[in-house]
Protein backbone atom coordinates (compact mmCIF):
# COMPACT_ATOMS: atom_id res chain seq x y z
CA UNK A 1 0.00 0.00 0.00
CA UNK A 2 1.19 3.47 -0.98
CA UNK A 3 1.20 6.02 1.56
CA UNK A 4 1.46 10.23 1.72
CA UNK A 5 4.84 9.90 3.56
CA UNK A 6 4.95 13.64 3.70
CA UNK A 7 5.47 15.02 7.42
CA UNK A 8 4.44 11.39 9.21
CA UNK A 9 7.87 10.13 8.39
CA UNK A 10 10.30 13.06 7.73
CA UNK A 11 11.93 14.63 10.81
CA UNK A 12 10.01 17.66 12.19
CA UNK A 13 12.83 20.59 10.70
CA UNK A 14 10.77 23.67 9.99
CA UNK A 15 9.92 26.54 13.04
CA UNK A 16 8.69 29.87 13.27
CA UNK A 17 10.35 31.70 15.63
CA UNK A 18 7.40 34.24 17.45
CA UNK A 19 9.02 37.01 19.54
CA UNK A 20 8.69 40.86 19.72
CA UNK A 21 12.45 41.34 20.95
CA UNK A 22 14.58 41.95 17.82
CA UNK A 23 17.67 40.82 19.36
CA UNK A 24 15.85 37.78 20.82
CA UNK A 25 14.10 36.88 18.16
CA UNK A 26 17.60 36.71 16.08
CA UNK A 27 19.26 35.16 19.04
CA UNK A 28 16.60 32.21 18.79
CA UNK A 29 17.01 32.24 15.16
CA UNK A 30 20.68 31.84 15.55
CA UNK A 31 20.69 28.56 17.68
CA UNK A 32 17.73 26.95 16.15
CA UNK A 33 20.39 27.03 12.44
CA UNK A 34 23.19 26.04 14.29
CA UNK A 35 20.79 23.17 15.22
CA UNK A 36 19.92 22.52 12.17
CA UNK A 37 16.33 23.83 11.28
CA UNK A 38 14.87 25.81 9.49
CA UNK A 39 13.62 29.42 10.71
CA UNK A 40 10.81 31.67 9.77
CA UNK A 41 10.04 34.55 12.05
CA UNK A 42 7.40 36.98 13.09
CA UNK A 43 7.76 39.85 15.74
CA UNK A 44 3.15 39.78 16.92
CA UNK A 45 0.47 37.74 17.56
CA UNK A 46 -1.62 38.99 14.04
CA UNK A 47 1.60 38.38 12.01
CA UNK A 48 3.09 34.79 13.72
CA UNK A 49 -1.15 33.93 12.29
CA UNK A 50 -0.16 34.87 9.04
CA UNK A 51 2.52 32.93 8.36
CA UNK A 52 0.80 30.02 9.53
CA UNK A 53 -1.57 30.70 7.12
CA UNK A 54 0.67 30.66 4.34
CA UNK A 55 2.35 27.17 6.00
CA UNK A 56 2.16 25.21 8.60
CA UNK A 57 5.88 24.83 9.76
CA UNK A 58 6.65 21.64 12.33
CA UNK A 59 7.48 23.70 15.25
CA UNK A 60 6.62 26.98 16.58
CA UNK A 61 8.59 28.99 19.85
CA UNK A 62 6.31 31.28 20.75
CA UNK A 63 6.78 34.25 23.36
CA UNK A 64 3.94 34.43 26.06
CA UNK A 65 4.17 38.40 26.53
CA UNK A 66 3.90 40.45 23.92
CA UNK A 67 2.08 43.73 23.09
CA UNK A 68 -1.71 43.27 21.34
CA UNK A 69 -2.21 39.56 21.25
CA UNK A 70 -0.33 37.82 23.16
CA UNK A 71 1.26 34.59 23.52
CA UNK A 72 -1.55 32.46 24.51
CA UNK A 73 -3.96 34.14 22.29
CA UNK A 74 -2.25 32.75 19.37
CA UNK A 75 -1.84 29.51 21.18
CA UNK A 76 -5.13 29.04 21.60
CA UNK A 77 -5.77 30.05 17.93
CA UNK A 78 -3.91 27.33 16.56
CA UNK A 79 -5.46 24.50 19.08
CA UNK A 80 -8.74 25.57 17.91
CA UNK A 81 -7.63 25.18 13.97
CA UNK A 82 -6.29 21.88 14.66
CA UNK A 83 -2.79 22.68 13.38
CA UNK A 84 -0.56 20.26 13.21
CA UNK A 85 2.49 22.20 14.93
CA UNK A 86 4.48 21.67 18.18
CA UNK A 87 4.28 24.90 20.34
CA UNK A 88 7.22 25.58 22.81
CA UNK A 89 6.05 28.63 24.98
CA UNK A 90 8.73 31.07 25.85
CA UNK A 91 8.94 34.31 28.58
CA UNK A 92 11.55 35.82 30.49
CA UNK A 93 8.82 36.36 33.22
CA UNK A 94 8.23 32.27 33.85
CA UNK A 95 6.40 30.94 37.39
CA UNK A 96 4.94 27.65 37.69
CA UNK A 97 1.52 29.14 37.03
CA UNK A 98 2.57 30.22 33.75
CA UNK A 99 4.38 27.17 32.58
CA UNK A 100 1.15 25.03 33.60
CA UNK A 101 -1.43 26.75 32.27
CA UNK A 102 0.68 27.17 28.98
CA UNK A 103 0.44 23.38 28.95
CA UNK A 104 -2.84 23.13 29.71
CA UNK A 105 -4.09 25.19 26.51
CA UNK A 106 -2.29 22.93 24.50
CA UNK A 107 1.83 23.86 24.50
CA UNK A 108 4.07 21.20 23.68
CA UNK A 109 6.80 22.05 26.20
CA UNK A 110 8.26 25.71 27.96
CA UNK A 111 11.70 27.39 27.50
CA UNK A 112 12.24 30.32 30.32
CA UNK A 113 14.58 33.70 29.19
CA UNK A 114 17.22 33.22 29.13
CA UNK A 115 18.05 30.06 27.64
CA UNK A 116 20.53 27.67 28.80
CA UNK A 117 22.07 25.80 25.94
CA UNK A 118 21.65 22.59 26.82
CA UNK A 119 18.04 23.20 28.08
CA UNK A 120 17.26 24.66 24.72
CA UNK A 121 18.64 22.07 22.59
CA UNK A 122 17.17 19.32 25.06
CA UNK A 123 13.45 21.15 24.93
CA UNK A 124 13.58 21.31 21.18
CA UNK A 125 14.83 18.10 20.62
CA UNK A 126 12.14 16.28 22.53
CA UNK A 127 9.61 18.08 21.17
CA UNK A 128 10.90 17.10 17.74
CA UNK A 129 10.56 13.11 18.48
CA UNK A 130 7.20 14.00 20.55
CA UNK A 131 5.96 15.38 17.34
CA UNK A 132 6.79 12.52 14.63
CA UNK A 133 5.97 10.14 16.89
CA UNK A 134 2.31 11.50 17.26
CA UNK A 135 2.51 11.95 13.71
CA UNK A 136 3.60 8.54 13.19
CA UNK A 137 0.65 7.62 15.46
CA UNK A 138 -1.85 9.61 13.50
CA UNK A 139 -1.51 8.01 10.61
CA UNK A 140 -1.01 4.24 11.91
CA UNK A 141 -4.71 4.98 13.11
CA UNK A 142 -5.74 6.08 9.91
CA UNK A 143 -4.14 3.07 8.22
CA UNK A 144 -6.39 0.91 10.57
CA UNK A 145 -9.22 2.89 10.62
CA UNK A 146 -9.42 3.18 6.77
CA UNK A 147 -8.40 -0.79 6.69
CA UNK A 148 -10.56 -1.36 8.77
CA UNK A 149 -14.04 0.12 7.36
CA UNK A 150 -12.94 -1.73 3.92
CA UNK A 151 -13.30 -4.67 5.74
CA UNK A 152 -16.51 -3.69 7.45
CA UNK A 153 -17.47 -2.68 3.82
CA UNK A 154 -16.36 -6.14 2.61
CA UNK A 155 -18.09 -8.16 5.41
CA UNK A 156 -21.58 -6.22 5.39
CA UNK A 157 -21.42 -6.80 1.08
CA UNK A 158 -20.83 -10.81 2.15
CA UNK A 159 -24.66 -10.57 3.49
CA UNK A 160 -26.82 -12.15 1.09
CA UNK A 161 -29.34 -9.78 -1.15
CA UNK A 162 -33.40 -9.49 -0.28
CA UNK A 163 -34.02 -13.22 0.19
CA UNK A 164 -35.57 -15.21 -2.87
CA UNK A 165 -39.49 -14.65 -3.27
CA UNK A 166 -41.19 -17.99 -2.00
CA UNK A 167 -44.59 -18.49 -2.49
CA UNK A 168 -46.02 -18.91 1.43
CA UNK A 169 -42.82 -17.85 3.26
CA UNK A 170 -40.70 -14.55 4.10
CA UNK A 171 -37.61 -14.74 5.77
CA UNK A 172 -35.24 -11.87 7.08
CA UNK A 173 -32.74 -10.90 8.96
CA UNK A 174 -29.88 -8.38 10.64
CA UNK A 175 -27.00 -8.57 11.29
CA UNK A 176 -24.44 -6.61 13.08
CA UNK A 177 -21.03 -6.69 14.73
CA UNK A 178 -19.98 -5.23 18.05
CA UNK A 179 -17.10 -3.29 16.41
CA UNK A 180 -16.44 -2.93 13.09
CA UNK A 181 -16.17 -6.20 11.61
CA UNK A 182 -17.29 -9.57 13.62
CA UNK A 183 -17.76 -13.07 13.48
CA UNK A 184 -21.35 -13.36 13.03
CA UNK A 185 -22.87 -14.27 9.97
CA UNK A 186 -26.09 -15.57 7.87
CA UNK A 187 -26.56 -16.48 4.23
CA UNK A 188 -29.25 -17.71 1.94
CA UNK A 189 -29.09 -19.69 -1.45
CA UNK A 190 -31.62 -21.06 -3.53
CA UNK A 191 -31.01 -24.57 -4.73
CA UNK A 192 -31.92 -25.82 -8.18
CA UNK A 193 -34.68 -27.64 -7.13
CA UNK A 194 -36.45 -25.18 -5.42
CA UNK A 195 -35.38 -25.70 -1.79
CA UNK A 196 -33.95 -22.44 0.34
CA UNK A 197 -30.71 -23.23 1.78
CA UNK A 198 -29.91 -21.13 4.66
CA UNK A 199 -27.51 -20.51 7.82
CA UNK A 200 -26.69 -18.35 10.56
CA UNK A 201 -23.08 -19.07 12.25
CA UNK A 202 -21.23 -17.47 14.86
CA UNK A 203 -17.31 -17.41 15.04
CA UNK A 204 -16.14 -17.73 18.56
CA UNK A 205 -14.60 -14.30 19.42
CA UNK A 206 -15.15 -10.94 17.87
CA UNK A 207 -13.31 -8.20 15.44
CA UNK A 208 -10.58 -9.11 13.00
CA UNK A 209 -9.62 -12.22 13.72
CA UNK A 210 -13.34 -14.00 14.20
CA UNK A 211 -14.17 -11.96 10.38
CA UNK A 212 -11.63 -13.29 9.06
CA UNK A 213 -12.62 -17.11 10.14
CA UNK A 214 -16.02 -16.23 9.27
CA UNK A 215 -15.43 -15.61 5.67
CA UNK A 216 -13.71 -18.45 5.54
CA UNK A 217 -16.69 -20.49 7.08
CA UNK A 218 -19.37 -18.71 4.59
CA UNK A 219 -17.07 -19.44 1.76
CA UNK A 220 -16.96 -23.24 2.56
CA UNK A 221 -20.53 -23.66 3.53
CA UNK A 222 -21.54 -21.46 0.17
CA UNK A 223 -19.76 -24.23 -2.23
CA UNK A 224 -21.53 -26.92 -0.87
CA UNK A 225 -25.04 -26.01 0.30
CA UNK A 226 -26.48 -24.74 -3.35
CA UNK A 227 -26.36 -28.81 -4.15
CA UNK A 228 -25.97 -30.71 -0.66
CA UNK A 229 -28.63 -31.39 1.77
CA UNK A 230 -28.29 -29.77 5.54
CA UNK A 231 -25.86 -32.74 7.35
CA UNK A 232 -23.73 -33.58 4.29
CA UNK A 233 -23.36 -30.11 3.49
CA UNK A 234 -22.01 -29.49 6.78
CA UNK A 235 -19.59 -32.92 7.08
CA UNK A 236 -17.59 -31.31 3.64
CA UNK A 237 -17.07 -28.16 5.80
CA UNK A 238 -16.28 -30.05 8.76
CA UNK A 239 -13.81 -31.99 6.47
CA UNK A 240 -13.07 -28.98 4.42
CA UNK A 241 -11.92 -26.58 7.79
CA UNK A 242 -11.41 -28.99 10.91
CA UNK A 243 -7.63 -28.32 10.37
CA UNK A 244 -7.97 -24.41 9.92
CA UNK A 245 -10.15 -23.96 13.06
CA UNK A 246 -7.23 -26.14 14.97
CA UNK A 247 -4.78 -24.55 14.07
CA UNK A 248 -5.94 -21.17 14.45
CA UNK A 249 -8.11 -22.34 17.48
CA UNK A 250 -11.37 -21.18 16.48
CA UNK A 251 -14.52 -22.56 16.72
CA UNK A 252 -17.90 -21.88 14.93
CA UNK A 253 -21.46 -22.45 15.73
CA UNK A 254 -23.32 -23.11 13.40
CA UNK A 255 -27.54 -23.74 12.36
CA UNK A 256 -27.41 -24.82 8.89
CA UNK A 257 -30.49 -25.57 7.01
CA UNK A 258 -33.30 -26.14 4.67
CA UNK A 259 -36.54 -25.66 3.72
CA UNK A 260 -38.93 -27.16 1.66
CA UNK A 261 -41.81 -24.81 0.65
CA UNK A 262 -43.66 -27.42 -1.38
CA UNK A 263 -44.02 -29.49 2.22
CA UNK A 264 -43.34 -26.41 4.29
CA UNK A 265 -40.27 -28.78 6.06
CA UNK A 266 -37.42 -27.56 7.34
CA UNK A 267 -34.33 -29.89 7.62
CA UNK A 268 -31.44 -28.99 9.79
CA UNK A 269 -27.95 -29.51 11.26
CA UNK A 270 -27.23 -27.77 14.81
CA UNK A 271 -23.62 -27.76 15.34
CA UNK A 272 -23.64 -26.59 18.80
CA UNK A 273 -25.57 -23.35 18.05
CA UNK A 274 -28.47 -24.12 20.31
CA UNK A 275 -30.39 -20.67 20.15
CA UNK A 276 -33.17 -21.54 17.69
CA UNK A 277 -36.76 -22.20 18.09
CA UNK A 278 -40.19 -22.42 16.55
CA UNK A 279 -42.06 -19.25 17.47
CA UNK A 280 -45.98 -21.07 16.90
CA UNK A 281 -48.64 -19.06 15.54
CA UNK A 282 -50.09 -19.03 19.13
CA UNK A 283 -46.80 -17.79 21.15
CA UNK A 284 -45.89 -21.23 21.41
CA UNK A 285 -41.96 -21.51 21.73
CA UNK A 286 -40.83 -24.76 20.97
CA UNK A 287 -36.78 -25.77 21.28
CA UNK A 288 -34.86 -28.13 18.80
CA UNK A 289 -32.76 -30.76 19.06
CA UNK A 290 -30.51 -32.41 17.97
CA UNK A 291 -27.09 -30.69 18.36
CA UNK A 292 -23.83 -31.49 17.79
CA UNK A 293 -20.85 -29.85 18.89
CA UNK A 294 -19.83 -26.31 17.59
CA UNK A 295 -17.19 -27.09 14.10
CA UNK A 296 -13.15 -27.24 15.08
CA UNK A 297 -13.72 -29.01 18.12
CA UNK A 298 -14.09 -33.00 17.94
CA UNK A 299 -12.96 -34.31 14.25
CA UNK A 300 -15.39 -36.07 12.46
CA UNK A 301 -18.58 -35.76 14.64
CA UNK A 302 -21.35 -37.43 12.72
CA UNK A 303 -24.21 -34.40 12.86
CA UNK A 304 -27.64 -35.79 12.65
CA UNK A 305 -30.60 -33.84 11.16
CA UNK A 306 -33.42 -32.50 12.69
CA UNK A 307 -37.21 -32.35 10.59
CA UNK A 308 -40.19 -30.09 11.73
CA UNK A 309 -43.14 -28.80 9.72
CA UNK A 310 -43.48 -24.63 10.08
CA UNK A 311 -47.34 -24.71 9.91
CA UNK A 312 -48.69 -21.19 8.99
CA UNK A 313 -47.96 -18.60 11.18
CA UNK A 314 -45.08 -20.22 12.40
CA UNK A 315 -42.34 -18.87 12.45
CA UNK A 316 -38.51 -20.51 13.18
CA UNK A 317 -36.30 -18.48 14.80
CA UNK A 318 -32.71 -18.21 14.86
CA UNK A 319 -30.43 -15.77 16.46
CA UNK A 320 -27.00 -15.38 18.31
CA UNK A 321 -25.63 -14.71 21.78
CA UNK A 322 -25.60 -11.03 21.39
CA UNK A 323 -29.14 -11.22 22.21
CA UNK A 324 -29.16 -13.29 25.31
CA UNK A 325 -25.77 -11.62 26.23
CA UNK A 326 -27.08 -8.40 26.05
CA UNK A 327 -29.10 -8.83 28.96
CA UNK A 328 -26.95 -10.07 31.41
CA UNK A 329 -29.38 -9.58 34.65
CA UNK A 330 -32.23 -11.78 33.14
CA UNK A 331 -32.45 -14.71 31.52
CA UNK A 332 -33.79 -14.99 27.84
CA UNK A 333 -34.60 -17.95 27.33
CA UNK A 334 -36.83 -19.58 24.81
CA UNK A 335 -40.12 -18.97 26.36
CA UNK A 336 -38.72 -15.42 27.18
CA UNK A 337 -37.87 -14.26 23.43
CA UNK A 338 -41.21 -15.80 22.70
CA UNK A 339 -43.39 -13.55 24.92
CA UNK A 340 -40.87 -10.51 23.42
CA UNK A 341 -41.93 -11.64 20.26
CA UNK A 342 -45.60 -11.93 20.84
CA UNK A 343 -48.18 -11.48 17.96
CA UNK A 344 -45.96 -9.71 15.49
CA UNK A 345 -47.49 -10.20 12.53
CA UNK A 346 -44.38 -11.05 10.06
CA UNK A 347 -40.45 -11.94 9.25
CA UNK A 348 -39.16 -8.26 9.80
CA UNK A 349 -41.44 -7.04 12.53
CA UNK A 350 -39.82 -10.46 14.62
CA UNK A 351 -36.48 -9.50 13.79
CA UNK A 352 -37.17 -5.66 14.86
CA UNK A 353 -38.79 -6.78 17.98
CA UNK A 354 -35.89 -9.09 18.29
CA UNK A 355 -33.36 -6.25 17.42
CA UNK A 356 -35.08 -3.69 19.78
CA UNK A 357 -34.68 -5.85 22.61
CA UNK A 358 -31.01 -6.67 22.26
CA UNK A 359 -30.48 -2.67 21.75
CA UNK A 360 -32.37 -2.11 25.01
CA UNK A 361 -29.56 -4.20 26.72
CA UNK A 362 -27.44 -2.90 28.95
CA UNK A 363 -24.28 -4.64 28.23
CA UNK A 364 -24.03 -5.10 24.12
CA UNK A 365 -20.31 -6.69 23.51
CA UNK A 366 -21.13 -9.10 21.11
CA UNK A 367 -22.18 -9.62 17.62
CA UNK A 368 -25.41 -9.63 16.58
CA UNK A 369 -27.30 -11.60 14.47
CA UNK A 370 -31.38 -12.71 13.21
CA UNK A 371 -32.84 -14.98 11.30
CA UNK A 372 -36.49 -15.70 10.78
CA UNK A 373 -38.51 -17.92 8.23
CA UNK A 374 -42.16 -17.25 8.85
CA UNK A 375 -45.02 -19.57 7.29
CA UNK A 376 -47.20 -16.97 6.32
CA UNK A 377 -49.92 -18.79 5.15
CA UNK A 378 -53.36 -18.72 7.42
CA UNK A 379 -54.64 -21.55 8.68
CA UNK A 380 -57.00 -23.36 6.46
CA UNK A 381 -60.21 -24.93 8.21
CA UNK A 382 -60.13 -28.46 7.89
CA UNK A 383 -55.96 -28.25 7.66
CA UNK A 384 -54.23 -29.98 10.37
CA UNK A 385 -51.51 -27.82 12.39
CA UNK A 386 -47.39 -28.45 11.20
CA UNK A 387 -48.50 -31.17 8.88
CA UNK A 388 -47.36 -30.57 4.99
CA UNK A 389 -49.34 -29.00 2.31
CA UNK A 390 -50.96 -31.51 -0.21
CA UNK A 391 -51.17 -30.22 -3.48
CA UNK A 392 -54.72 -30.06 -3.29
CA UNK A 393 -54.58 -27.75 -0.53
CA UNK A 394 -52.39 -25.43 -1.81
CA UNK A 395 -54.49 -25.31 -5.06
CA UNK A 396 -57.55 -24.32 -3.03
CA UNK A 397 -55.71 -21.65 -1.55
CA UNK A 398 -54.54 -19.65 -4.39
CA UNK A 399 -57.28 -18.12 -4.18
CA UNK A 400 -56.15 -16.42 -1.33
CA UNK A 401 -52.54 -15.17 -1.06
CA UNK A 402 -50.45 -18.18 -1.55
CA UNK A 403 -48.74 -17.36 -4.91
CA UNK A 404 -47.85 -13.51 -3.43
CA UNK A 405 -44.20 -13.39 -2.51
CA UNK A 406 -44.29 -11.88 1.14
CA UNK A 407 -40.08 -12.15 1.46
CA UNK A 408 -38.79 -9.43 3.16
CA UNK A 409 -35.20 -8.24 3.32
CA UNK B 1 -10.12 -11.75 36.26
CA UNK B 2 -7.56 -13.21 38.51
CA UNK B 3 -5.88 -16.51 38.52
CA UNK B 4 -4.63 -18.12 41.57
CA UNK B 5 -3.09 -21.64 40.82
CA UNK B 6 -3.00 -24.46 43.70
CA UNK B 7 -0.68 -27.43 42.98
CA UNK B 8 -2.16 -30.38 44.08
CA UNK B 9 0.69 -32.71 42.45
CA UNK B 10 3.57 -32.53 40.12
CA UNK B 11 1.21 -33.43 37.55
CA UNK B 12 -2.05 -32.11 38.62
CA UNK B 13 -3.02 -28.21 39.14
CA UNK B 14 -6.00 -26.11 40.22
CA UNK B 15 -7.00 -23.35 38.40
CA UNK B 16 -9.18 -20.67 40.59
CA UNK B 17 -10.69 -17.88 38.05
CA UNK B 18 -12.78 -15.24 39.42
CA UNK B 19 -14.80 -12.13 37.16
CA UNK B 20 -15.48 -13.00 34.00
CA UNK B 21 -13.72 -15.37 31.49
CA UNK B 22 -14.69 -13.23 28.72
CA UNK B 23 -12.41 -11.94 25.31
CA UNK B 24 -10.08 -10.08 27.76
CA UNK B 25 -9.06 -12.42 30.18
CA UNK B 26 -9.59 -15.99 28.65
CA UNK B 27 -5.99 -15.17 26.55
CA UNK B 28 -4.09 -15.17 30.24
CA UNK B 29 -5.96 -18.11 30.93
CA UNK B 30 -4.89 -19.83 27.93
CA UNK B 31 -1.18 -19.01 28.18
CA UNK B 32 -1.53 -20.10 31.70
CA UNK B 33 -2.68 -23.85 31.05
CA UNK B 34 -0.12 -23.43 27.79
CA UNK B 35 2.84 -22.83 30.32
CA UNK B 36 1.99 -25.30 33.09
CA UNK B 37 1.03 -28.18 30.20
CA UNK B 38 4.86 -27.53 29.09
CA UNK B 39 6.44 -27.93 32.54
CA UNK B 40 4.65 -30.99 33.02
CA UNK B 41 0.99 -30.74 34.21
CA UNK B 42 -1.52 -32.71 32.42
CA UNK B 43 -4.26 -32.98 35.41
CA UNK B 44 -6.46 -29.38 35.66
CA UNK B 45 -9.34 -28.88 37.50
CA UNK B 46 -10.75 -24.86 36.31
CA UNK B 47 -12.39 -24.28 39.60
CA UNK B 48 -15.27 -21.73 38.11
CA UNK B 49 -17.25 -20.94 41.20
CA UNK B 50 -16.33 -17.53 41.67
CA UNK B 51 -16.91 -16.54 37.77
CA UNK B 52 -19.59 -14.61 37.04
CA UNK B 53 -19.50 -14.78 33.18
CA UNK B 54 -17.87 -17.01 30.23
CA UNK B 55 -18.27 -15.80 26.43
CA UNK B 56 -17.00 -17.75 23.79
CA UNK B 57 -13.82 -16.41 24.18
CA UNK B 58 -13.55 -17.76 27.53
CA UNK B 59 -14.99 -21.40 26.26
CA UNK B 60 -12.17 -20.83 23.22
CA UNK B 61 -9.65 -21.40 26.04
CA UNK B 62 -11.52 -24.34 27.74
CA UNK B 63 -11.25 -25.99 24.93
CA UNK B 64 -7.71 -24.74 24.11
CA UNK B 65 -6.79 -26.22 27.66
CA UNK B 66 -8.46 -29.75 27.23
CA UNK B 67 -6.93 -30.35 24.30
CA UNK B 68 -3.45 -29.54 25.65
CA UNK B 69 -4.45 -31.28 28.52
CA UNK B 70 -5.61 -34.74 26.73
CA UNK B 71 -2.95 -34.68 24.12
CA UNK B 72 -0.22 -34.80 27.20
CA UNK B 73 -2.73 -37.77 28.41
CA UNK B 74 -4.48 -35.66 30.86
CA UNK B 75 -7.42 -34.01 30.95
CA UNK B 76 -9.20 -30.98 32.26
CA UNK B 77 -12.24 -30.64 34.62
CA UNK B 78 -14.18 -28.05 35.54
CA UNK B 79 -15.40 -27.39 39.14
CA UNK B 80 -18.35 -25.25 40.25
CA UNK B 81 -19.81 -23.85 36.98
CA UNK B 82 -22.33 -21.55 37.31
CA UNK B 83 -26.08 -21.35 35.75
CA UNK B 84 -24.73 -19.19 33.09
CA UNK B 85 -22.17 -21.59 31.64
CA UNK B 86 -24.35 -24.75 32.75
CA UNK B 87 -26.66 -22.70 29.86
CA UNK B 88 -23.97 -22.30 27.62
CA UNK B 89 -22.50 -25.59 27.64
CA UNK B 90 -25.95 -27.36 27.63
CA UNK B 91 -26.87 -25.46 24.44
CA UNK B 92 -23.31 -25.78 22.49
CA UNK B 93 -23.50 -29.75 23.32
CA UNK B 94 -20.02 -28.76 24.91
CA UNK B 95 -21.73 -30.76 27.82
CA UNK B 96 -20.78 -34.12 26.08
CA UNK B 97 -16.96 -32.96 25.82
CA UNK B 98 -16.34 -30.99 29.15
CA UNK B 99 -16.86 -33.41 32.79
CA UNK B 100 -17.85 -30.95 34.99
CA UNK B 101 -17.73 -31.32 39.39
CA UNK B 102 -19.84 -30.02 42.28
CA UNK B 103 -16.67 -29.32 44.05
CA UNK B 104 -13.10 -29.13 43.25
CA UNK B 105 -12.23 -31.90 45.16
CA UNK B 106 -14.82 -34.39 43.56
CA UNK B 107 -12.94 -33.30 40.21
CA UNK B 108 -9.37 -34.24 41.91
CA UNK B 109 -10.44 -37.22 43.45
CA UNK B 110 -12.24 -39.05 39.60
CA UNK B 111 -8.80 -40.02 38.41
Amino acid sequence: MTTSAGKALSEPTSVLVVDDDPDINLLIRTRLKSLGFQVTSASNGPDALDRLDEATPDLMLLDVSMPGMGGLDVLDRVRAAEMDIAVVMTTAFGTERVAIDTLRRGADDYLRKPFEPEEFRAVMARTATNLQLRRKNRELQRRIEIELRQAADIQARLLPDAPPALPGFEIAAHCEPAQQVGGDFYDWQLQPNGMLSFTLGDVMGKGMPAALLMTTVRSALRSVALHNGPAAGLHSVQHALFSDLERSRGFVTLFHARLDPDRAEVTYVDAGHGLAFIHHADGRAEGLGPRGVPLGIVEDTEYQEGHFCLAPGDALVVYSDGLPDAHADVRLDHVALGEHIGCARSAVEIVERLTQLAEAGTSRHDDLSLLVVRHTQRPHAGMPRGSPLTIDSRRELTGHDWSKGEANR
Amino acid sequence: MNTTEQTATHETSVVHLDGRLDFLSSSALRDELAEQVATGRRWFVVDLGDVTYVDSSGLGALISGLKMARQSGGDLRIARPGDQLRTVLSLTSLDSVFTTYATVEEALADH
